[in-house]
């Protein structure tokens, strides 16, 4: 496993030891809190904007971009009545509903590790 | 992977504000894709840049807009008029398939193209796209320069 150093102030280090805890353990239970959050943070971004473009075309990221790649009359109704740049939210659409799952999987992977 | 997307979205910001003004981009990751949103001003054209790399292919969209009616549009999306233009027909077993493709005249009309760079497509933009007010006349087959890409 690869491994970075870190500077920790004294500060923290004494209260620390005053609990009788280890800074190591310390430290991987801070970082991994700190990441939970962080990621936890990102997906409910993330999902926020995928239910605004479910509401937008109304229908979820899979059912859109299956019919609009088979179907003209449903090309031509988008473009008409909902966005004539829909190939640019589809893009985003797609990193939102396929980036909720590379975060929900990175979330799982940490919460292996305690 | 990380640090050849991280130079690519670089270069792509870096010519864009060479390019066009009133430039604002955002960028986002996931562990496994990236994002790159770049929109700006090119005279009286306002320009849409989207960059996704996702499962190793490169999503591109480069749109040309003056005021609502998209005057180009280089995109590789899954667009059945694309589909149907290269395989003969539409359906179930091509979906999902990117066919890189230009729009033209407010997206009445379509043509299958190579794949495009952001570099590319500044080269064609120079070349077909007048900064005035002057209607741009029929734009040229696009011919688009090799250029090194990680994908």
């Amino acid at each position: 496993m690869d491994t970075s150093s870190a500077v920790i102030k004294n500060n923290y280090i004494e209260v620390l030891y005053s609990f009788g805890k280890d800074l190591q353990s310390a430290v991987d239970t801070a970082l991994q809190k700190y990441l939970i959050d962080l990621i936890t943070s990102k997906i409910a971004e993330l999902r926020k904007k995928e239910l605004l473009f479910e509401a937008k075309y109304e229908c979820d990221y899979q059912s859109f971009s299956q019919n609009i790649s088979e179907s003209d009359e449903f090309v031509i109704n988008i473009e008409e009545n909902v966005n004539k740049m829909w190939e640019n939210e589809l893009a985003e659409w797609e990193f939102c509903y396929k980036g909720i799952d590379d975060w929900s999987k990175k979330l799982r992977n940490i919460l292996l590790m305690s | 992977m990380v640090e050849k997307t991280s130079e690519y979205f670089a270069n792509v910001i870096i010519l864009a504000h060479s390019t066009f003004d009133d430039v604002e981009y955002t960028t986002d990751a996931t562990p496994e894709r990236t994002i790159l949103q770049i929109h700006g001003n090119y005279g009286v054209y306002k320009v849409f840049i989207t960059e996704l790399l996702s499962e190793e292919i490169r999503k591109y969209r480069y749109y040309i807009l003056k005021k609502n009616r998209v005057e180009a549009g280089f995109d590789n999306a899954s667009d059945p008029r694309a589909i149907r233009l290269k395989y003969g027909k539409i359906g179930s077993e091509y979906a999902g398939r990117y066919i890189p493709h230009l729009h033209l005249n407010d997206k009445t009309t379509i043509e299958l193209t190579e794949n495009m760079t952001f570099f590319g497509f500044i080269h064609w933009m120079k070349e077909n796209v007048s900064l005035s007010s002057n209607p741009p006349g029929r734009f040229a087959r696009p011919t688009i320069p090799t250029s090194s890409l990680p994908w």
